[in-house]
């Protein structure tokens, strides 16, 4: 547990020493990978209760439109926005959680599926209001913030006080009572956590961090579109919190950093990016089925005194040989 | 106008019947919720644009081509990634959203990212009382309607189907009569895409082709599947054309993208009301 506060105030250390330093497009990575990651942590923490979502980018969208809608048509001061954004997104989040949480598993991911593409839709649709397909223009700058370090700022501000938080909850008895969802409902209902109570509580939280992240990005890049949130974005994040791991609370923002830098260091094409997302999670899904986080754990088990670190490499060679 | 309507409806309810019978197999007999369905769907309709279009194969030859191919490539996914992971759900869920993801990128590379379109065999159009519809859509629906017939009496009638639905109800109990578990696996899978690429081909010359057209019968499959009933086969033929005439109802009466709302409506509410679908069961 040292190690890894030790390893998550390092991280958060050169993240902030870093920040003056980059040039505009590595600064605009980054505050898509920390945006992107919280929605992901989203994810993952529904994971965690054993529910999988496929919608959480339309959640995104959601506070991304609730805070820029307030700004633009209703004048609202921006900041006070990007809160009324995140709060939208908690309200509908809480509403359809109430309706929809007690689905079992799989119906839950299908009808989650089917309420991303039922919010983007209803943004396309509505358009004398939202823009419609062409996006909505002409979002105020964040007052008194200036320019693109300080959004660099703001996002990693919202990602590491997430991180913050689900790291105190995975100490805590309430995620102790939390994760207990992940693997029996009813066992976990015995021992006095409803299952439903707080999925939904859950859920709503999540939502609300989903609706943040949206009406910071809306503020940060201006411009907003429906096809930023579509039903793809939902399953990039599932697919960051696979790749990520999902035994730990940092697998969601490892995979979102990972796959970020892995398309964008090698300059991928957009209509490719799948592609490589695809090939990438059939590998760790056969290989390291505990995410990239459990990588460093794996190695030291095999780097232990008197174990043979690549045994299993023997072990291959001979049922190759043997064929 | 009704009979018109209704006659789209069918139309457009036999097609994604023939889609969503594999979805529902996949399901109910090798437990995958195949997002990877739709790409197959695609992989059929642009089988045949490869084969007749760019080869200047015979347009029978290139639909039944391309039914096979897409069918192995099934085999192939569900041999060597599905059964790695049988019995988990939420595991073979995201490596078909993997497949899914390599298929259509994989056919941008192949392809190219704009549209094709495959060029009509069947010209003119048929008059009926009271309606009246392309030869194209005619000769789609009949071929549709023949091959599901020919399904559900397989499915019914043949040893190897009563081997698949034994399977399907009880994997241990069908070991011990000697069934063999992975014959069915294998079956079921090239089943599912050869009728998916089936719906692609007979859709090709209708629609445009783009990788990404998988992705509404993907989404209109999954109602049908939850409507009718998860892995139950006249719930999903039930379902589809429920499905099918609802959707072209209200894209005539309303406009299309809220169709889309009103489907996935259904779907919440049936799934609220009787999760288990119209025709499943618990």
């Amino acid at each position: 547990m040292h190690n890894t506060t030790w390893i998550l105030a390092v991280v958060s250390i050169v993240l902030l020493c870093t920040g003056p330093f980059l040039a505009p497009y590595p600064n605009h990575i980054f505050i898509m990978i920390f945006l992107v990651s919280v929605c992901a942590s989203g994810v993952w923490l529904m994971l965690r209760l054993g529910r999988l979502t496929v919608g959480q980018a339309a959640f995104m969208g959601l506070g991304a439109y609730g805070g820029a809608l307030m700004a633009t048509r209703l004048g609202v001061n921006p900041w006070l926005s990007i809160l009324v954004g995140g709060l939208v997104a908690a309200i509908l989040g809480m509403l359809i959680g109430a309706i929809l949480l007690r689905l079992a598993g799989i119906y839950f991911a299908l009808v989650t599926f089917g309420v991303a593409e039922i919010t983007r839709v209803v943004l396309t649709r509505f358009g004398n209001i939202t823009g419609g397909t062409a996006g909505l223009w002409g979002i105020p700058p964040l007052p008194s913030i200036g320019s693109k370090l300080g959004y660099y700022y703001l996002s990693l501000a919202l990602m590491l006080g997430v991180i913050w938080l689900f790291y105190h909850l995975n100490r805590s008895r309430l995620g102790l009572a939390l994760y207990s969802l992940g693997s029996d409902d009813t066992l976990a209902d015995h021992m006095g956590v409803d299952p439903f109570k707080y999925r939904v509580l859950s859920f709503t939280l999540v939502c609300f961090f989903a609706g943040l992240s949206g009406a910071v990005f809306a503020f940060y890049a201006r411009y907003i579109t429906p096809d930023q949130f579509t039903l793809w974005e939902a399953i990039y994040m599932l697919i960051y919190v696979i790749i990520g791991g999902i035994p730990s609370v940092f697998g969601p923002f490892l995979g979102t950093a990972v796959m970020f830098g892995l398309t964008e260091g090698l300059r991928v094409s957009a209509e490719l990016t799948p592609l490589i997302y695809g090939i990438t999670l059939i590998a760790i899904v056969i290989f390291f089925q505990g995410g990239l986080i459990t990588i460093p754990q794996m190695l030291s088990r095999r780097l232990r005194p008197g174990t043979r670190p690549f045994g299993f490499l023997t072990q291959l060679w001979q049922t190759l040989r043997k064929e | 106008m009704l009979p018109q309507l209704l006659l789209s409806g069918l139309s457009s309810g036999l097609i994604l019947c023939l889609f969503a019978l594999g979805l529902s197999l996949a399901f109910g007999v090798l437990h995958i919720v195949n997002f990877a369905h739709g790409a197959f769907y695609m992989l059929g309709a642009y089988g045949v644009w490869f084969g007749f279009v760019r080869f200047g194969l015979p347009y029978g030859v290139a639909v039944l081509l391309s039914v096979i191919l897409v069918g192995l490539v099934g085999i192939l996914c569900e041999r060597y990634l599905f059964r790695n992971f049988r019995g988990n759900l939420r595991m073979g869920m995201v490596l078909a959203i993997a497949l899914m993801m390599i298929m259509e990128s994989g056919m941008v590379l192949l392809a190219g990212a704009e549209d094709q379109s495959i060029p009509s065999v069947f010209t003119g159009i048929v008059d009926l009382p009271g309606a009246r519809l392309s030869t194209e859509s005619m000769v789609a629906m009949a071929v549709g309607a023949a091959l599901l017939a020919t399904v559900a009496v397989f499915v019914q009638r043949s040893k190897q189907g009563r081997a698949l639905r034994g399977f399907s109800q009880d994997e241990e109990g069908a070991a011990l009569q000697g069934i063999d578990g992975g014959r069915v696996c294998t079956l079921t899978m090239f089943l599912g895409c050869g009728l998916a690429a089936l719906a692609g081909a007979l859709m090709g010359p209708i629609l445009i082709l783009s990788p990404y057209m998988g992705g509404q019968p993907l989404m209109l499959g999954f109602a049908v599947i939850v409507l009718g009933g998860m892995g139950s086969i006249l719930g999903t033929f039930v379902g589809a054309i429920i499905i099918g005439m609802v959707q072209t109802l209200t894209a005539y009466v309303l406009d299309p993208q809220l169709a889309y709302i009103i489907v996935f409506g259904i779907l919440i509410l049936v799934l609220l009301i009787k999760p288990a679908g119209l025709f499943g069961h618990a």
